[in-house]
C-alpha cells in the first residue's frame, strides 16, 4: 500500500483515542475503601428489612390486631 | 496410640460458647454452661476453661478455679508426653511416614483438647513436612476444626481454599464428603445457601463428620438453607420427601416448627407460613451463631418467596383475599408487598384504589432482545474505534 492513501483513513478515526490500560495487580483489598466492614458476605439494604421491629414481633402485633377486630 | 476422640462437636462448644456471650441469650446461658463444663470435666479441655475465663464476653459466667486448671493442665502434659514419647521412638525406630504420623497424633489431641495456639503450630509443621496429600489434607481439616470451635470464620474461609485444590488433586471419598461438610457450613455462615444447600443435603446420607457436628445438627442446616435457596419442585423431592430429613426433623420436637414452615409453604398454607415462620426466626435462625447475622435477610427472602408463590398462578388477586390468606391486615401486606416492588423482586403493581395487586410478568424473550441490542451496540463501538487504532499504529510503522 502507498504512503499516499494515509491522509483518507485518517478521516475514518474516531475523535475518541482507544488505548489498553497496562494491567495493574493491586491486591484487591487495597482496590476498596476501608468502610470498617468486615462481613464476609455482600451486605445489600434492599435485602433487609427496614422496619425496627423483628418479624415475629410485627407477625404478633398483627395477629394482636385481627383479634380485637374479629371480637 | 490413639487418644479417644473428643465426644462433643467443635460446632457444639462453639454455639454453646456464642450462647454464653450473647446477652439476648440469657435465657439459654445456664444450659450452655453445662454443656461446656460437662465437656471441659470428661475430656480435660484446660485450653477451653482458660479461655472462656479470660475471654471478657464469657469471663463473668466462669467462677474461676485455679486449681482446677492446673489439674487439666497436668493431665494434658502427662498425655503430650506420651505423645512425645511416640515420635521420638518413630525417629529412632522407623522411617518418615511413621514420625509424620504420630505428629498428626499429637496435633489431632491438641485439636480434642481445644488447643488453638499449640495445635496450630504442630498442624503447620506437620503440614511442610508431610510429602502425602492424604497427610496433607488431614493435617488441614485438624487447622479448620480449631478455627471452628474457636468460631473464626474468616480462617475457617482461608482454610477451605487451601485444602480444595489439594482434594482435588488426591483426596479419596471419604475426605470428599468430609469437605462437603466442612465447607457446606463456611458457604451457609457467608449468606451463600444455595452452594451450602447443594452440600448439605449432598452430604446428608453419607454424613460421618460428626467431630464437626451432631447429624441432625446438619440435617437441620441443610433444610434451612435447601428452604430458602431451592425452587418448590426441589424443595418437594430434597426435602419435603427425603427420607434423611423424614427420619430426624419428625423425631425432634425442636424442629416441629420448621418442619411445619417448609410444609406449609409447600402446601399453600400461608397464614400457617406466616406463623411457623415467626417461630423459625425466634427458635432456629436468632439463636443461632451462624444464622444470626442472615435472620433479616432469610425471614424477608421467605416471605418474598411465599408473595411470589401465590401471585404467581394469578394476573389479578385482591388485597384483601390476599391478607386473608396470609391471616394478616390489608396494610401489612400493602407495606409489605410495596417493600418488595422498587428493585423488581416481585412482579406486581398494587392498586390500592381499587384494593388490586395485577402482576406483570416480564416478556422474557423481549427482555432478551432488548439486552442483545444494547450490548451489540457497545461491541460494535468498541471493535470501531480498536479497528481505527490498529490501522493508524499499522501505518505508522
Amino acid at each position: 500500500m502507498s504512503r499516499a492513501a494515509l491522509p483518507s483513513l485518517e478521516n475514518l478515526e474516531d475523535d475518541d483515542e482507544f488505548e489498553d490500560f497496562a494491567t495493574e495487580n493491586w491486591p484487591m483489598k487495597d482496590t476498596e475503601l476501608d468502610t470498617g466492614d468486615d462481613t464476609l458476605w455482600e451486605n445489600n439494604w434492599d435485602d433487609e428489612d427496614i422496619g425496627d421491629d423483628d418479624f415475629s414481633v410485627q407477625l404478633q402485633a398483627e395477629l394482636k390486631k385481627k383479634g380485637v377486630a374479629a371480637n | 496410640m490413639t487418644e479417644k476422640a473428643r465426644t462433643v462437636s467443635d460446632l457444639t462448644i462453639s454455639q454453646a460458647i456464642f450462647e454464653l456471650s450473647s446477652p439476648f441469650l440469657e435465657n439459654k446461658s445456664q444450659k450452655a454452661l453445662d454443656t461446656l463444663f460437662s465437656a471441659i470435666r470428661d475430656h480435660d479441655l484446660a485450653p477451653l476453661y482458660k479461655y472462656l475465663s479470660e475471654n471478657p464476653k464469657t469471663s463473668a459466667s466462669i467462677d474461676f478455679d485455679s486449681n482446677f486448671l492446673n489439674s487439666m493442665i497436668k493431665k494434658n502434659e502427662e498425655k503430650l508426653a506420651e505423645f512425645d514419647k511416640a515420635i521420638e521412638d518413630a525417629q529412632e525406630l522407623n522411617g518418615e511416614h511413621e514420625i509424620l504420623e504420630a505428629m498428626k497424633n499429637k496435633a489431632d489431641y491438641y485439636t480434642n483438647i481445644c488447643d488453638r495456639e499449640r495445635g496450630v503450630q504442630l498442624c503447620d509443621e506437620t503440614f511442610e513436612r508431610a510429602t502425602l496429600t492424604g497427610m496433607k489434607i488431614d493435617v488441614l481439616f485438624s487447622k479448620i476444626r480449631l478455627a471452628y470451635v474457636y468460631a473464626d470464620m474468616r480462617v475457617v474461609g482461608q482454610l477451605l481454599e487451601k485444602l480444595k485444590p489439594l482434594i482435588e488433586k488426591g483426596g479419596d471419598w471419604e475426605r470428599k464428603n468430609r469437605l462437603k461438610a466442612y465447607q457446606g457450613i463456611y458457604l451457609m455462615s457467608i449468606r451463600n445457601f444455595s452452594g451450602a444447600a447443594d452440600l448439605l443435603l449432598d452430604c446428608m446420607s453419607t454424613f460421618s463428620s460428626t467431630e464437626l457436628l451432631p447429624y441432625y445438627d446438619v440435617v437441620r442446616y441443610a433444610v434451612i438453607s435447601g428452604a430458602i435457596s431451592l425452587d418448590r419442585v426441589d424443595v418437594k423431592t430434597k426435602i419435603v420427601d427425603s427420607p434423611e430429613v423424614l427420619a430426624v426433623l419428625p423425631q425432634n420436637e425442636s424442629m416441629s416448627s420448621l418442619e411445619a414452615c417448609i410444609n406449609s409453604l409447600y402446601l399453600c398454607d400461608y397464614s400457617g407460613f406466616f406463623r411457623t415462620l415467626a417461630d423459625v426466626e425466634v427458635n432456629h435462625l436468632k439463636c443461632d451463631q451462624f444464622l444470626v447475622a442472615h435472620y433479616r435477610y432469610y425471614v424477608r427472602e421467605m416471605r418474598r418467596r411465599a408473595y411470589a408463590q401465590l401471585l404467581e398462578s394469578y394476573r389479578a388477586l385482591s388485597i384483601d383475599s390476599m391478607a386473608a390468606s396470609f391471616g394478616v391486615s390489608v396494610d401489612y401486606i400493602d407495606r409489605d408487598l410495596a417493600s418488595f416492588i422498587p428493585d423488581n423482586k416481585l412482579n406486581c403493581v398494587i392498586d390500592r384504589v381499587n384494593g388490586v395487586v395485577f402482576t406483570n410478568r416480564p416478556d422474557e424473550k423481549n427482555r432478551q432482545y432488548q439486552e442483545v441490542v444494547k450490548q451489540g451496540d457497545v461491541l460494535l463501538n468498541k471493535l470501531q474505534k480498536y479497528q481505527a487504532t490498529v490501522m493508524r499504529g499499522a501505518f505508522k510503522v
